[in-house]
């Protein structure tokens, strides 16, 4: 049997862990620190053997987890934030860093636009889009909007570069919502990955360091397990029980209990990476879809369903099964498990042994046909849209053993193909080893060696596959796509070796979550508060939102508002 | 040297279920024994009942290290049992085997081992051979002769050099023959081709049609049994082309020209030199001018072509994508 062994630091997390050193060691809590056998297997609660206790605990340190424990420890609570990863930011630190917040804030004043807090709700409450959303909850969101810019700057969000050009006006088919980013942040030993910094590092990183240096402790690499309430229904949330987590999310069986004298803020990022929960909206999402966060700051659920099992309700699932403005869908790169478009990191990035892989970017969707587990076209390839490209990729192929969701999808190319895209077929750019990347000096070859991925779970038929590539060369020739219609495709694929890469779609958002009142304070399924327990970001329901102006504007609520819990 | 350690034998999925014919085949070993103790150079031996087919001694034994970048538990639950990878070669007979591997009891570096053996079954089939056809020319003129390449790759990974190929037309006519040369192609391993000439017939009613041959690949005179190969290509036929038309693709604009656009008119493709421009030679006739460049937006047009032309083409430069634009509120 292997041994177990202490965990040892990368080169690449070593310089995370240096940089923590340096922010300063007595704000942390080691992981070593103080762990001991879990008592979340107590009787009762009055049974927990604490080993710490604040005034508030904060579950998550990524975008609606930072803005919530510093506004807490703004009136003067000890605040402890806990998270999952070696590192605080969450995936907001692979954002883009639009932060979808407006109102009439001072640098849209500056620009002489002209927006109140009501224009924010009557956006946010569009009925088209936002039908399934909580309008009580917007209501607050949009009066939070401008004090919750003024917040991020105070705490050392720089937005002066980019002003208020995020988004632009008149973009086709999306509501016209204000936003502003923030700049990359510039401290490149800071970064998560150094190789393609992104927006999101100047909010997450200044709002980390305001965070420390105010005195909020960082509990990393510890997931929850269990939240405590006064009775299993009833009565005050207590505290948690976290556990101490490898640098792959494994748990390590060292517990510790951790009593919030105030309250328990959930701001763990919601549940795109939990198969079960999310195919509670939608059903198709079976376990071949990657979520975007896997390999940085999976959103596992966890709080959810530790949420759920002292009482609280869930909210506004509607949202999360209203796919059609492509919020939760990605179309994803190539030859990569984590394959979210813009989530690249690179053999620098201190999560690339997660990672494995660059990906491939594609510029020409031309270059390529997508076939699902049999070796069938299923789209035209150029596409993307909600209710033909993504409705037919999820679509289920006639495999009799799985009747729900659409299997793998592959990219199919030849070596011309890689020539034109001027892509590297060698580690660092492809998985080959993980099993997302395959090539064979003939589609048959090529086929057979798909099962060495473990979401292929059939063989792909390699007759089926040369006739699908002989049919596709054939309306190259005649310029004409008869099967899906693709403009003209320009290139047959035959020139060997082929090459086979993962494409199947990677989701992004949470669009559901705990049922909260305005407060953001925890719901339960008779509509009554749980007392002591707040939740904001992508594990609240109520708001259909991307990103960062949700995250963002609920947390600092829910931080203010649990610091008033007594 | 007192103590005898228990040892057990695991096969690790997935386990070999179809092999060659007479090729080697991998198969790892789950192999759990005292903790801190190595089997590594440790003796084995493969039984067919009870005739002894392999010997040999186990590579060094691989264990799992949870801070290895190769150890992803994300892939499903991981096997924490020491593993060690043999390679074996399969009988030369189709058929269904049932083997044993043993290790017998033995000393390993100072420690005494009681013997463990398990058993795996396997079928042993054809080697399976397979095709493919590229850099074949498209259109062609009726009458002409074209040349393309044609290559075979065994899926044990025998020499194919000297066999032969043989193209068909679509009513499974011979056209032409072609034995593999002696060397597999640098950028595919194991793919013996061969470039083939061909003659179009001469015949009117193949203008403008697509038309399909296949490839064969007859498995005769290898040392071990293989399946026959087939594939099919295409390409369309053409009158022949009378005149010179030039296409120059350049951005709404800037007037800027648009390198490595793929235009095509009527069936005949070309890209975009560096100056915007691409020179086909087509037939007298109206012929679609479809031209596609990926950050680019080209109405398609007809052109009647009865002379040489010159035409230039307005490319609208299309938006970039803007990554937030996808996201709502």
């Amino acid at each position: 049997m292997s041994k177990t062994s202490k965990p040892v630091a990368t080169k690449a997390e070593e310089k995370i862990l240096n940089r923590r050193k340096f922010l300063g060691a007595g704000a942390a809590v080691g992981m070593s620190a103080a762990a001991s056998i879990a008592s979340s297997q107590a009787a009762t609660a009055k049974e927990i053997v604490w080993d710490r206790e604040v005034d508030i605990i904060v579950i998550g340190a990524g975008a609606s987890g930072l803005p919530a424990a510093i506004a807490a420890r703004d009136t003067g609570a000890e605040v402890m934030v806990v998270d999952h990863h070696f590192d605080a930011g969450g995936i907001a630190i692979m954002s883009g860093g639009d932060i979808r917040i407006g109102g009439g804030h001072r640098l849209q004043m500056a620009a002489g636009i002209k927006e109140t807090p009501d224009d924010v709700y009557k956006r946010w409450t569009d009925p088209l889009r936002h039908r399934f959303a909580d309008f009580d909850l917007i209501r607050r969101f949009a009066d939070e909007n401008v004090a919750t810019f003024d917040f991020l700057e105070a705490n050392g969000v720089n937005f002066d570069r980019h002003g208020t050009e995020v988004p632009r006006e008149g973009r086709p088919g999306l509501t016209n919502t204000p936003g502003v980013r923030p700049h990359e942040w510039p401290i490149r030993t800071d970064l998560l990955t150094p190789d393609q910094n992104r927006n999101g590092s100047g909010i997450v990183r200044p709002l980390e360091h305001s965070a420390r240096d105010k005195g909020v402790e960082f509990l990393l690499s510890h997931t929850l397990r269990t939240i405590h309430r006064e009775q299993p229904f009833a009565g005050r949330v207590l505290g948690v029980t976290v556990e101490t987590v490898d640098r792959w999310f494994q748990p390590q069986h060292r517990f510790l209990n951790l009593r919030a004298r105030k309250a328990v803020i959930i701001c763990s990022g919601g549940h795109g990476a939990n198969v079960h929960f999310r195919r509670m909206f939608d059903p198709r999402l079976t376990e071949e879809y990657q979520h975007h966060g896997h390999a940085t700051a999976p959103a596992t659920a966890a709080s959810e369903i530790c949420a759920i099992s002292i009482g609280a309700a869930l909210w506004s699932c509607g949202n999360e099964t209203d796919t059609g403005t492509g919020n939760a869908i990605d179309k994803g790169r190539l030859a990569v498990r984590d394959n979210y478009v813009r989530g690249k990191h690179g053999p620098e990035s201190a999560v690339f042994f997660r990672h494995r892989a660059l990906g491939l970017d594609v510029r020409d969707w031309q270059n390529l046909i997508l076939v699902k587990e049999t070796g069938l076209r299923f789209w035209n390839e150029i596409d993307r849209s909600q209710n033909g490209y993504f409705a037919n990729a999820l679509k289920p192929t006639g495999n009799p053993k799985k009747l729900m969701g659409g299997g793998p999808l592959w990219a199919i190319f030849d070596s011309a193909a890689v020539e034109r895209e001027k892509w590297g077929t060698t580690s660092p750019n492809v998985d080959r080893a993980g099993g997302y990347f395959f090539s064979g000096a003939t589609l048959e070859e090529l086929a057979g060696q798909l099962t060495h991925n473990i979401y292929q779970k059939r063989p792909m038929p390699g007759d089926v596959l040369r006739r699908t590539v002989e049919r596709f060369n054939g309306f190259v020739a005649a310029g004409k796509d008869e099967d899906f219609n693709r403009p003209s495709p320009p290139h047959k694929i035959e020139k060997p070796p082929f090459y086979a890469a993962w494409a199947t779609p990677c989701l992004h958002d949470s669009y559901t979550g705990l049922r909260t009142n305005t407060n953001c304070q925890v719901m339960d399924m008779a509509g009554k508060l749980i007392p002591g327990l707040y939740c904001a970001g992508e594990s609240q329901g109520g708001i259909k939102s991307h990103g960062l102006g949700r995250c963002t504007v609920t947390g600092r609520i829910a931080g203010m508002e649990a610091a008033k819990s007594s | 040297m007192t103590d005898n350690w228990p040892v057990a034998l695991d096969i690790v999925e997935p386990r070999p279920s179809v092999v060659d014919l007479a090729a080697e085949f991998s198969l790892t070993l789950a192999i759990t024994t005292a903790p801190e103790k190595d089997l590594s150079g440790a003796r084995y031996l493969v039984f067919d009942g009870d005739r002894k087919v392999a010997e040999g001694v186990l590579p060094a034994i691989r264990r799992h290290d949870p801070n290895s970048d190769d150890y992803d538990p994300r892939n499903g639950p991981i096997d924490a049992r020491d593993q060690a990878c043999l390679k074996l070669v399969s009988p030369r007979q189709e058929g269904e085997f049932a083997w044993k591997i043993v290790l017998p009891a033995q000393e390993v570096a100072g420690a005494l081992f009681q013997e463990a053996m398990v058993g795996f079954s396997f079928k042993t089939a054809q080697h399976k051979t397979s095709l493919a056809v590229w850099d074949v020319p498209t259109p062609v003129v009726s009458g002409e002769t074209i040349s393309f390449k044609v290559g075979a790759k065994c899926s044990a990974g025998c020499d194919l050099s000297g066999h032969r190929i043989e193209i068909l037309d679509e009513a499974a006519k011979p056209i032409a023959c072609v034995e593999l040369g002696i060397e597999a192609l640098a950028e595919a391993e194991g793919l013996y081709w061969a470039e083939v000439s061909a003659a179009i017939p001469a015949n009117h009613s193949l203008d403008h049609s697509l038309v399909r041959w296949s490839v064969g690949f007859a498995a005769r005179d290898l040392e071990l049994p293989h399946t026959d190969a087939s594939t099919q290509f295409n390409f369309m036929t053409t009158p022949p082309p009378q005149h010179k038309v030039c296409v120059t693709v350049v951005e709404t604009e800037t007037q800027t020209p648009i390198a490595d656009a793929q235009v095509r008119l009527g069936v005949f493709r070309v890209a975009t030199d560096a100056s915007g421009s691409a020179h086909l030679i087509v037939p007298t006739g109206r012929q679609r001018l479809f031209i596609w460049e990926a950050e680019h937006e080209i109405p398609e047009q007809f052109l009647d072509v009865d002379r040489d032309l010159e035409i230039v083409v307005q490319a609208k430069t299309l938006p970039k994508e803007n990554p937030y634009d996808r996201w709502d509120g």
